[in-house]
């Protein structure tokens, strides 16, 4: 059951990486290897905060901004130097491993006496149901567990709405605008360049928000926790969008959440069961085939239209 | 909307099925929980306990259960109600009071001596209360359905363990202290079945050492010190008391019996040298006791007495007294080496000096047999260096009783190099059967900080401090214990000058991104500062840097290239020796294991002994010790490697001598 709730709430912390990999992926459709980066960004920064003392609160918004503006930074660097998008987030990535390590200190920084989100959260779910062990089905849970788990539910929920309140508004809209068709918007007289780096902004904030929460949740902030992160968070928008055969915002942001957390669902599967430990990947990778591939089976039997 | 949820039902639907598919897997945790949780969960057991007779040794045995007992949980008093019944060596007695028990809805019996365990089996012949026993010589011959030869082979509701007097190391031990032993007497009851097996042992050794044994019977403990008289008076040069029941009953009147005619009273049943014998050889029954209790502890816990197989068991425990050496015949001494083995000596004045070892200091305890330990391994990824670790860990528990495929099951994880995998890997464990979890290096030793069902021992880890696992050695993590290898910089360095004095730049490459590594580059850069040398520092952010980063150091003229125990560099280790041997610049690596890989030293902790060193811990955890009172260490033998063929290759002239001293110095 610790495995259980562990999977939901880690996938649930990563479906904001899966988010921002939405908006830069999908919206945008610039793979941003910033990602990598900025998720290590926002841990370190929160991390290094929340060490001096701050409230977890505002060390994860610090941390979610920090995302922010490294985003911005590939924007800015894509758009005004007209650097491909795609070297531009090699660049800032690539950076950003130097001003992690500068944020940090040092590698590497535990947060066990640190005031975090998760230790909060355990003191809430202490609050409300007490110390003891809960027990679900007959499997013991903690309270604080479940409370971490309500937490990352609420940031992954809060995080998808306001985003999809956020792209229904005029700004939002020519943000869509300018991912789907930017020769449209500049014959309209918006300024795209404007609006592509807000969007890597976004982006990367919410991504360095998830890094912030997942420092918080993990316990430490590692320099190299950012590594091939964005291909986890492309798997996520992807199998989702396998998952809910549409496109559509919000279809596609709750099939990003959906996506994250089945994904690391099926890791923790893969682990209880004990295989090699080196046929976990292989093993991963059918995992996420057989994600992407049963709907369109399933349609098929059905006799429907395939999905889009 | 609805067509909203209904586009989200497949994704839904597929999450809720891994979900239930996860539980399924995990349904075995629930259940051991469920057992866990038992001795917490407010459940009274009552708790039935029967020895034969008042002796010190037996209440040793009884004190050990009580707290074997609450080693696992089972407090007298708080959640156990231990009713201790006392036969007081009457047999007639010891039926009565097994009839009771039996009948009468303990939760648990638990029997000291064979006697007793002979009277309880036989009222609880039905089998309706389970019965752990302690504290006897030979459980197969007591007649209550145990096998020799097959030891699962016994009565569902009754397992214990088999400790058999060291009745033959006795005998030798006499031998050892009086070359001259050539008769020697023996005291028994022959009614109790315990010493008619010693005696068998006795007459096999005694003829095997060509002594005279001459055997003394005592029905009861009024006769015993006549039979001893009796034997005395045929003329042997000490006497040997078996661990037999009524005999020790009588043992002050053998004891004067015997310092009238001055010769020596031993036996297997220590510490009796308090009640005048020359010396005891026998079983530490306290700790017998406990590990008793323990078993008493697990089976209360859960597991079927059906499954546990009636193994032996030895702690020995040597006792000595110098007091009653002193007016013995000619020929009686204590050698050195069996003072330095001895639990007790009594001085000349009858003073006692025990040995002090305190326990949590001892020798870890040996497994329980028949119980099968198990361990989960959790790495970041794998390498080379880690499987020289896991090997040392498992090679030292092997030498401590553990071995893998025997009685010691390992399942080996890794986070396949993503710091994300971790948490899951940890928690997987934590959920797991494994008794103790044991992470290798220091983002996953990170992640452990957070199991709660488990105790953790770490080891390939370099500051466990810095990782955050305590503020000192001692002061630390409850659940968390383990062995730390900082690597001896200063040693390497100190060396490397003596290897090649002329030395003034030293160049190196490292990650900045890894911990160790610019933990170990601190002692680097203190190291060289304080000799004068310029350590000149390139870093690499991954493996393929590593080269570039290499062939520049080269470029600017240092003497001596040092490759740290850098996970990324060592990753290319052949590249830069490579570099290396083309620009001619001897290589040293902090890796002992490269001398014979083209460097001119290799040296560092050799991580085969920081696994070896977390061997003892992670055995007194096995044994149910809590990691909170087990003090972590650092553990960094410096083994240095000399690479013959690089100093050929380079043409340097070193002194064999120097070699030979720098290897040779561990």
């Amino acid at each position: 059951m610790t495995l259980l709730i562990g999977a939901l709430t880690l996938g649930l912390i990563l479906s904001l990486l899966a988010m921002g990999v939405y908006v830069s992926f999908r919206i945008f459709s610039i793979p941003d290897i910033t990602t990598d980066g900025s998720i290590t960004l926002g841990a370190a920064l929160a991390a290094v905060l929340l060490v001096g003392g701050t409230s977890p609160i505002l060390a994860t918004a610090a941390g979610a901004l920090a995302g922010a503006l490294a985003g911005a930074l590939a924007g800015v660097i894509h758009t005004r130097f007209k650097i491909n998008s795609l070297l531009a987030g090699i660049l800032v990535m690539t950076a950003l491993y130097s001003v992690n390590l500068h944020v940090m200190g040092r590698s590497n920084v535990p947060l066990l006496q640190a005031n975090t989100f998760a230790t909060q959260g355990e003191r809430l779910g202490q609050s409300l149901f007490g110390t003891g062990p809960l027990h679900v089905l007959g499997w013991p849970v903690t309270p604080g567990d479940l409370a971490v788990l309500a937490l990352a539910f609420l940031a992954a929920v809060g995080a998808g709405v306001t985003l999809y309140l956020f792209f229904r508004t005029d700004v939002g809209t020519a943000m869509r605008a300018t991912g789907d068709n930017p020769q449209m918007v500049r014959a309209l007289g918006a300024d795209v360049d404007r609006y592509t780096i807000l969007g890597l902004a976004l982006s990367n904030g919410l991504v360095a928000l998830s890094g912030a929460l997942l420092a918080q949740y993990q316990g430490f902030a590692d320099a190299q926790m950012g590594i091939g992160m964005i291909v986890w968070g492309l798997a996520s928008v992807i199998i989702g969008e396998a998952l809910t055969g549409s496109r559509s915002l919000g279809l596609a942001l709750a099939g990003a959440v959906l996506g994250s957390v089945l994904f690391r669902l099926l890791v923790a599967v893969a682990l209880r069961w004990g295989l090699n430990p080196n046929d976990l990947k292989l093993i991963t990778a059918l995992f996420v085939f057989s994600a992407l591939v049963l709907p369109r089976f399933l349609a098929r039997r059905r006799g429907g239209a395939p999905a889009a | 909307m609805p067509v909203f949820l209904r586009r989200l039902s497949l994704g839904l639907l597929l999450i809720a099925a891994t979900s239930a598919v996860l539980l399924l897997s995990d349904l075995g945790s629930r259940r051991e929980a469920a057992a866990r949780t038992r001795a917490e969960a407010g459940r009274q057991v009552s708790i039935a306990l029967l020895q034969h007779a008042s002796q010190s040794i037996l209440d040793d045995g009884r004190e050990g259960m009580v707290k074997g007992l609450a080693e696992l949980g089972w407090e007298q008093g708080r959640n156990a109600r231990i009713r201790f019944f006392n036969a007081e060596g009457d047999a007639n007695v010891s039926q009565s009071i097994a009839r009771q028990m039996a009948a009468g809805g303990h939760d648990l019996l638990l029997t000291i001596t064979t006697v007793s365990l002979q009277a309880v089996a036989n009222a609880n012949r039905a089998g309706k209360t389970p019965h752990v026993f302690g504290l006897v010589s030979d459980p197969y011959a007591a007649g209550v359905g145990i096998s020799r030869e097959n030891h699962l082979d016994h009565p569902p509701h009754l397992t214990g363990f088999a400790t058999m007097q060291p009745v033959d190391a006795s005998i030798r031990t006499a031998r050892e202290l009086n070359p001259g032993l050539r008769r020697l007497g023996a005291i028994f009851n022959p009614a109790e079945p315990n010493s008619l097996a010693q005696m068998k042992v006795a007459r096999a050794t005694c003829a095997a050492l060509g002594i005279t044994l001459e055997e003394g019977n005592a029905e009861n403990a009024s006769s015993a010190p006549e039979a001893a008289a009796a034997v005395i008076a045929r003329g042997v040069d000490a006497l040997w008391l078996p661990g037999d029941v009524v005999v020790f009953v009588a043992l002050d009147g053998i004891v004067a019996a015997a310092r009238k005619a001055r010769i020596p009273v031993f036996t297997v049943n220590p510490p009796s040298v308090r009640k005048g014998t020359l010396f005891d050889l026998g079983a530490d029954y306290f700790e017998i006791g406990r590990q008793t209790g323990r078993l008493a502890g697990e089976v209360l816990n859960g597991r079927s007495p059906a499954t546990i197989p009636v193994g032996p068991l030895m702690a020995e425990n040597l006792c000595l007294n110098r007091q009653a050496l002193a007016g013995l015949r000619e020929g009686w001494s204590f050698p050195p080496a069996l003072v330095a083995r001895a639990q007790l000596v009594l001085d000349e004045q009858g003073r006692e000096s025990a040995r002090a070892a305190q326990p949590s200091q001892g020798p870890p305890p040996p497994p329980s047999p028949g119980r099968t330990y198990k361990l989960g391994f959790a790495a970041f990824a794998p390498d080379p260096q880690l499987d020289l670790c896991q090997q040392g860990l498992l090679d030292g528990l092997r030498d401590l009783g553990f071995a893998e495929g025997k009685n010691l099951r390992v399942e080996r994880q890794h986070a396949q190099g993503e710091v994300v995998n971790i948490l899951p890997m940890i928690r997987n464990f934590d959920s797991s059967e494994v008794d103790v979890i044991v992470p290798f290096s220091t983002p996953v030793l990170q992640g452990s900080f957070q199991v709660r069902a488990k105790p953790v021992v770490f080891t390939y880890v370099t500051d466990p401090i810095a990782a955050g696992a305590g503020r000192s050695f001692t002061d630390h993590l409850p659940h968390v214990t383990g062995v730390g290898s900082l690597t001896p910089v200063e040693d390497i360095v100190a060396a490397l000058l003596r290897l090649l004095p002329s030395t003034r730049r030293i160049g190196t490459v490292y990650n900045s991104g890894e911990a160790n590594s610019v933990k170990i580059i601190g002692l680097l850069r203190e190291s060289t500062r304080r000799r004068g040398i310029e350590l000149v520092e390139l870093t690499a952010g991954n493996t393929n840097e590593v080269l570039q980063a290499a062939q520049g150091i080269v470029s600017r003229q240092v003497d001596v290239f040092y490759l740290t125990s850098d996970n990324t560099a060592f990753l290319a280790y052949d590249g830069i020796r490579k570099v290396c041997q083309d620009a001619r610049l001897p290589l040293v690596a902090e890796d002992p294991a490269t001398a014979a890989r083209g460097a001119l030293m290799g040296a560092g902790p050799g991580f085969y002994h920081s696994g070896k060193a977390a061997a003892p811990l992670l055995a007194r955890v096995l044994g149910g010790e809590s990691p909170a009172g087990i003090p972590m260490a650092n553990v960094a033998v410096n083994e240095i490697r000399i690479g013959r063929e690089a100093i050929t290759r380079l043409g340097l002239r070193i002194d064999p001598a120097l070699i030979a001293e720098l290897e040779g110095k561990r």
